[in-house]
């Protein structure tokens, strides 16, 4: 997931001078969200948006827990443990949860990414005293069965075949995140090693449920055809009573934010060799964490350099008179505590690999004067608010906008402050973060080509 | 990372939900019925879908022409016509254009069928004065310049060479082509290499032409009030026109497909794809129902259906699986999606077989069953109003099918009559299993294990592209 879509808004350019000092709820709001805030005792966040336009809702669940909080043996535990929260608990019947979900006219998923784990429900109005014990209940009385935990192995292992050993950008993703964060809490798979997958017991599953699963490292957001009044008072019957748990603050107390920062001291180049006819490849390098200065203008950055057909890379590349990739991209990965600038692509047939890359990487360091312009960036920050109003159509993507804001800022309008930051960065600004982004010593190059020799994972 | 099962199923499912009205006693909630509004714009039949919480507007044209006019021999000139559309004018060269559409954060689309085709553009309404400007410049004046034109064939021949990689695309390319083997719809609407190697400036020019100047069309606008102001800009700079009404619909039956079962080979695949379905001809596709969604639904539509339950969740043969029904005015699909390890294809398939057998029968299937089924689809009705883009797509294709608006409303109460003779009477037209197209693309291996169900035959991946 890209944390944050970025978003930008051309009213506030005038309007807006505050610092970035200055509390989010102090500053003009461009979508004019209307969201009731409130935390439990036991640390519990609460955000709810009324929209009655229709009989529905939206709820969902995000817990910090994410791919970068295992450790080796039980890789892949976040996402394992999601899939099982859809069996059974002490008060709904084993593999009952989809049947109550469903027959109250409800559907429901969840995603797993390396900081969080979120669970997701869209359901009739009908339901919201049931849907919210449902979530309370999953929260701490889980039963994991033997029989149903070894299918659910057989099903992730499939998981994994389908988007990694079976697809070449699969591969490409996951051995680009394992080198460029080797040795950190993120060069693990989400999904999780092979090894571990077949060897990871019941037992630690559970163990890591006990240890993550509480109230004060969740938020629990409802959109939709709700009331906010009524949402705390049912929140308050269902989650009221439930413990908060120290562990989680523990566990992220003891490892140190350098510890997270990959350490890439020299080019490093692999070639798998995959299933691929011309070679897909990645060039990444180490990028600011969510939230860090930096990571503003790397977004910007990566936007001019490769995202959209104007874009410095897309012109290049793809719309040349003599093309050497069918697609390639730009983008600014943004984690909890790191980051990942990369560009992606894929070469046409008769452009050597090796070749690409030396011109690429020239290109690169070249391109922070002759991409990033006044001109472009005001292009890229016009894009930005048109794509903000774009991804908030429905309730789950507001949901998921204010969710995801809250969970990693503890701020559900930290957009504001997104918008006032985006805004006050110059020309100079991006230069300079692309300079640093490209003087780096070290960044990870990966290809994937049938004609590779190397053994892909 | 991690959703236990495509969205694609269920939004799937969606999308065509529109299509499968039947004629009702009685209405649904009006949800957002009052947000809907019939226009006239010049000679044109416009809607408008009116959302006020952004200041954001699409605007979206619909052309009663799709693939179906390229033929075999020039597969692709649609599709392509439409890629290249902002490629350059004797004014503007396609540097200019994308500079000048992304400096507004406009965001294109296009979606080409074999029946019609959709050309669609959302930017902020302040700046649709501007925009529309422009759009409506390359629209009167687009060139599709040779040198534009070539390294998008090279760009375009790359992907297609390589879609092998991609085993999920591939199973569905070569279920769409072997599905519809000897009818109209057979070429994919993106062209195969043999045509687009063939394409001209001049070609793409002259399809361009037909949809601007020909093609029966209508409008579709999204966002508040304001948009609206576009209208006179939009029909006077862009000059639309329409010709005599030619009936390009082609309706070839296809029969024969059956029995047999297509093995794409992908050497070292440790996972095969597998697609189950059939191709409605248009006498079927001319009777729809809601039981067909229904039913579909019922087998492979959540986390409930029986297809999940047999195959994922008592027997972990798969992440996941699905099943649809499609269909367009003339012709339809209904598919089961799904994929599993090598060792258990042919189990995977043998399961679906017998679950498809066991359905055909209503003596098998609970009214519990039914029950719970369709609380599940009628409470979740709502949800397929809620986005705007999407909501007005499907007003398009309501319009495309020919069925008034009011269909749109009655199909709860319409899903509450069905019991266990109509699910089961449903999903015999649609899965009966000797009428059924298997294809798997996965390892060579797989024909010994395959051979024990049918018989198979071996279709090589260049062939299909």
């Amino acid at each position: 997931m890209r944390f944050l879509p970025l978003l930008f808004s051309a009213i506030l350019l005038a309007g807006c001078s505050s610092g970035p000092s200055t509390p989010s709820s102090n500053l003009p709001d461009p979508l004019n969200l209307d969201v009731t805030s409130f935390k439990l005792s036991n640390g519990m966040q609460v955000l709810v948006l009324e929209d009655d336009r229709l009989p529905v809702y939206s709820l969902y669940m995000f817990y910090k827990v994410g791919g970068k909080d295992e450790r080796k043996g039980i890789t892949g535990a976040s996402h394992f443990l999601e899939h099982l929260m859809f069996k059974g608990t002490k008060n709904i019947a084993a593999s009952k949860f989809d049947f109550m979900v469903e027959g109250n006219g409800g559907s429901s998923n969840a995603y797993t990414s390396n900081d969080m784990t979120v669970y997701h429900e869209n359901m009739p109005t009908s339901t919201l005293d049931l849907m919210v014990g449902v979530e309370a209940d999953r929260m701490v009385n889980l039963i994991i069965k033997k029989d149903e935990f070894e299918q659910e192995r057989q099903v992730v292992q499939e998981e994994r075949k389908m988007r990694y050993e079976n697809s070449p950008r699969g591969q490409l993703y996951l051995r680009t995140m394992e080198e460029l964060f080797k040795g950190t809490p993120y060069g693990t798979s989400v999904i999780g090693d092979i090894a571990d997958l077949k060897t990871v017991s019941r037992d630690q599953i559970y163990r890591y449920y006990r240890q993550w699963y509480a109230p004060n490292n969740a938020t629990l957001v409802l959109v939709g055809d709700v009331r906010a009044g009524n949402v705390k008072n049912l929140v308050k019957k269902h989650f009221g009573e439930l413990m908060a748990s120290d562990v989680p603050e523990q566990s992220r107390a003891s490892v140190p934010l350098s510890a997270f920062v990959p350490q890439v001291k020299a080019p490093v180049d692999v070639a798998l060799k995959g299933q691929s006819s011309t070679p897909v490849f990645m060039l990444s390098y180490p990028a600011a964490p969510s939230g860090a200065p930096e990571a503003f203008a790397q977004d910007i950055m990566s936007s001019a350099l490769g995202d959209g057909k104007s874009s410095h890379l897309v012109q290049k590349y793809v719309l040349s008179k003599r093309p050497q990739v069918a697609t390639i991209y730009a983008a600014n990965y943004t984690l909890e505590k790191a980051g990942m600038f990369m560009v992606g692509g894929e070469l046409v047939r008769g452009v050597d690999p090796l070749k690409f890359k030396k011109d690429l990487l020239k290109e690169l360091s070249s391109s922070c004067m002759t991409a990033i312009t006044e001109n472009n960036i005001q292009k890229v920050k016009n894009q930005y608010e048109a794509g903000l109003f774009r991804q908030l159509d429905t309730s789950g993507g507001l949901a998921q906008f204010i969710g995801d804001r809250q969970s990693l800022y503890g701020d559900w309008a930290y957009y504001r402050k997104e918008l006032q930051i985006y805004r006050g960065l110059t020309v100079k600004d991006v230069q300079g973060a692309c300079e640093r982004m490209f003087a780096q010593p070290g960044h990870v190059w990966v290809t994937v080509w049938e004609k590779n020799s190397g053994s892909a994972q | 990372m991690g959703h236990r099962l495509g969205e694609k199923f269920r939004e799937r499912a969606m999308k065509y939900l529109i299509l499968l009205l039947l004629s009702a006693t009685a209405f649904a909630a009006d949800f957002r019925k009052d947000d809907i509004q019939r226009l006239q714009w010049g000679d044109y039949k416009t809607t408008w879908l009116e959302d006020k919480r952004f200041p954001l507007a699409t605007v979206t044209m619909y052309f009663a022409d799709g693939a179906l006019r390229d033929g075999a021999k020039n597969a692709g000139t649609t599709q392509t016509a439409l890629d290249l559309l902002f490629s350059g004018t004797a004014q503007y060269d396609q540097k200019s254009l994308s500079e000048f559409f992304d400096f507004y954060g406009v965001d294109f689309s296009h979606n080409v069928t074999h029946e019609y085709s959709v050309l669609s553009f959302s930017a902020l309404v302040k700046d649709l004065p501007a925009v529309v400007e422009r759009f409506c410049h390359v629209v009167k004046e687009a060139q599709f310049p040779r040198s534009e034109l070539l390294p998008h064939q090279k760009r375009s021949l790359a992907k297609l060479r390589n879609l092998p990689s991609n085993h999920s695309a591939l199973a569905e390319r070569a279920f769409r082509s072997l599905m519809m083997r000897g009818s109209s719809y057979e070429q994919a609407t993106e062209g195969n290499i043999a045509s687009l190697e063939l394409l001209r400036s001049e070609s793409l020019q002259k399809r361009w032409n037909e949809l601007r100047d020909e093609a029966p069309k209508r409008f579709y606008v999204k966002g508040p009030k304001e948009a609206l102001f576009i209208r006179d800009q939009f029909l006077q700079k862009c000059g639309w026109k329409t010709g005599a009404s030619q009936d390009f619909r082609l309706k070839n039956p296809v029969s024969g497909m059956g029995h047999r079962i297509f093995l794409v080979p992908i050497p070292g695949a440790n996972q095969a794809q597998i697609r189950i379905g059939r191709y409605l001809p248009a006498s079927e596709a001319k009777d729809p129902s809601e039981s067909l969604s229904f039913a579909s639904d019922f087998l492979g539509g959540g986390f409930t259906a029986r297809l999940i339950q047999e195959v994922r969740v008592k027997r972990g043969l798969t992440y996941s699986i699905g099943s649809y029904v499609s269909l367009q005015a003339d012709y339809g699909r209904s598919g089961i999606s799904t994929f599993s390890k090598n060792e258990t294809v042919a189990e995977t398939i043998k399961v679906v077989k017998d679950i498809l057998e066991q359905n055909t029968n209503s003596a098998n299937i609970k009214q519990e069953d039914i029950e719970h089924m369709r609380n599940y689809v009628v409470g979740h009705y709502p949800f397929s109003f809620e986005g705007s883009d999407s909501f007005l797509m499907q007003l398009l294709m309501l319009d495309h099918v020919e069925e008034p608006l009011e269909k749109l409303y009655m199909f709860p109460e319409k899903v509450k009559a069905l019991g266990q003779r109509e699910v089961a009477e449903a999903i015999r037209k649609l899965f009966t299993w000797d009428e059924q197209v298997i294809v798997v693309v996965g390892d060579p291996s797989l024909v010994g294990p395959l051979s024990k169900i049918r018989q198979v035959q071996i279709i090589k991946p260049e062939t299909l592209l």
